[in-house]
């Protein structure tokens, strides 16, 4: 079937809708149309339209969506039976795979792009970086190298805004390659995706934000937080702060020279410290903890668990529902919650 | 009343079944959001984006969701022309949508939370 012949039979069936209303339709239709049939030359307009769900029961669902009039979901199951049947035929006529309409959405992006220069003058950096992997390391400029597969349109954008560098990185950017000077003060990194991975120089702060990407920073002489959904953060060199939240995510910290405070529902919490002073704070539902001291160290301790073992320097308690001090001391203090998790202190 | 334990054949439909229920509510939510993160959107690449994050969606449920939410003052649409290639409609949140999403998002933490407490099996809640 042709694009006009699928457009013209759905109208026909779209008639209990104003005649301006099906125009749009008729024109955002041929408008996705004509976009599938640019992205994917391999495949015949017959094709493309064959991968769209039947007439019928487009109209059906603009029918109940526009009139409220409840339908049974004839459209997703007819849909789900087409795509079926694609699926199979596709199966038997290639080997290597089967590909499907929804394959046509994730493997024909444009063509290789790159974009890289330099900025001047920025104190601090905010990267929106959506699906792309962020690698941040140290060097002479702030200069970048941003490669991915992005039409003109969604092409990602570089610039100064006032003394801050900002970049912002549509869905089709796979890759930001940045070096930091010394001087900037501070980068804020926001993704959905995409792991970022950061060797910053001294006294440059981070703060990351992500959804299911992996963190893993190093920090020197300056402050580092990250927050992310499922992805694992680890933060090292010799931050003199970190903070790290994650839902599933494991946390790690090591050589913190300052405070830490971490909190996870069910990944596992290990932080060591490299100075006698410093405190910890460390939250869990069923992720065990583990902290490591500084040598030396002499810091109050208190731990909370329902159902968790617990471990610390000279005493070994298992009992749950424990909480209470197992150390008087200071300066520093370790306090750690969790729920299930075991908790050692080292 | 006695169980019964019914032939594991009947599963997918079971499991079908339910996810029928739920979804259309779920995909409106999803496509509000996906309107919200891109701040203007056309069908097509919506599309791309759902079915990238993983949701079942298709042609057949995307477009005719979008005209009732741009009937319901949730989305307003405009057709942009490129000097090249094909003419796309593209589409943002209302003030009203905006509203909308934040609140039909809030509810669904919080339902997501009940669901949490009710099958926690560690024990006593922490209470702080």
């Amino acid at each position: 079937m042709k694009k006009t012949e699928y457009l013209e039979e759905l109208a026909g069936k779209l008639t209990f809708l104003e005649a301006d209303d099906i125009a749009d339709i008729m024109l955002e239709l041929e408008s996705h149309i004509d976009e599938a049939m640019a992205r994917r030359g391999d495949l015949s307009e017959d094709e493309v339209v064959a991968r769209l769900p039947p007439p019928a029961s487009v109209a059906a669902r603009y029918r109940a969506e526009m009139t409220g009039t409840e339908v049974p979901p004839a459209d997703d199951g007819a849909r789900a039976e087409g795509r079926g049947r694609h699926r199979r035929e596709w199966m038997h006529n290639h080997s290597g795979g089967w590909s499907s309409f929804r394959d046509m959405f994730r493997f024909t992006k444009g063509n290789p792009q790159e974009l890289s220069g330099s900025l001047d003058g920025a104190v601090r950096v905010d990267i929106q970086a959506k699906e792309a992997d962020v690698t941040i390391m140290r060097g002479q400029t702030l200069s970048y190298r941003i490669r991915g597969t992005w039409d003109e349109d969604e092409a990602p954008t570089v610039g100064m805004d006032g003394s801050i560098a900002r970049f912002t990185l549509g869905d089709d950017v796979d890759r930001l390659e940045l070096e930091v000077p010394d001087g900037v003060g501070e980068l804020i990194v926001d993704t959905a995706s995409g792991d970022v991975a950061a060797t910053l120089p001294d006294g440059t702060a981070i703060a990351v934000r992500s959804a299911s990407g992996d963190v893993d920073v190093t920090v020197s002489g300056a402050r580092a937080a990250v927050t992310t959904a499922s992805g694992d953060v680890s933060i090292g060199g010799s931050p003199t702060e970190a903070a790290a939240q994650s839902a599933s995510g494991d946390i790690s910290v090591h050589g913190c020279r300052g405070d830490a405070a971490v909190a996870t529902q069910s990944g596992d919490v290990s932080v060591s410290l490299a100075v006698e002073d410093a405190s910890v704070e460390a939250a869990t539902v069923s992720g065990d903890v583990a902290v490591n001291l500084a040598p030396g160290a002499r810091p109050a301790i208190e731990a909370r668990t329902v159902s968790g073992d617990i471990a610390a320097p000279g005493q070994h308690v298992s009992k749950p529902g424990f909480t209470g001090c197992l150390a008087d001391g200071g300066p520093g203090a370790v306090k750690v919650r969790t729920v299930s998790g075991d908790i050692a202190v080292n | 009343m006695q169980g019964f334990e019914r032939p594991r054949e009947d599963l997918d439909q079971a499991v079908e079944k339910w996810r029928g229920q739920s979804r259309k509510g779920f995909l409106e939510l999803c496509t509000l959001g996906c309107v919200k993160a891109a701040g203007r959107i056309y069908g097509f690449a919506m599309m791309e984006r759902l079915v990238a994050a993983g949701l079942d969606v298709g042609e057949g449920s995307l477009y005719p969701l979008l005209a009732r939410l741009v009937r319901e003052g949730m989305l307003e649409a405009a057709w942009e022309t490129p000097e090249e290639g094909h003419p796309r409609k593209y589409y943002r949140l209302t003030g009203f949508g905006t509203e909308f999403l934040a609140r039909i998002r809030e509810a669904t933490v919080l339902d997501r939370r009940a669901y949490d407490a009710i099958v926690k099996e560690e024990g006593p809640r922490e209470e702080d």
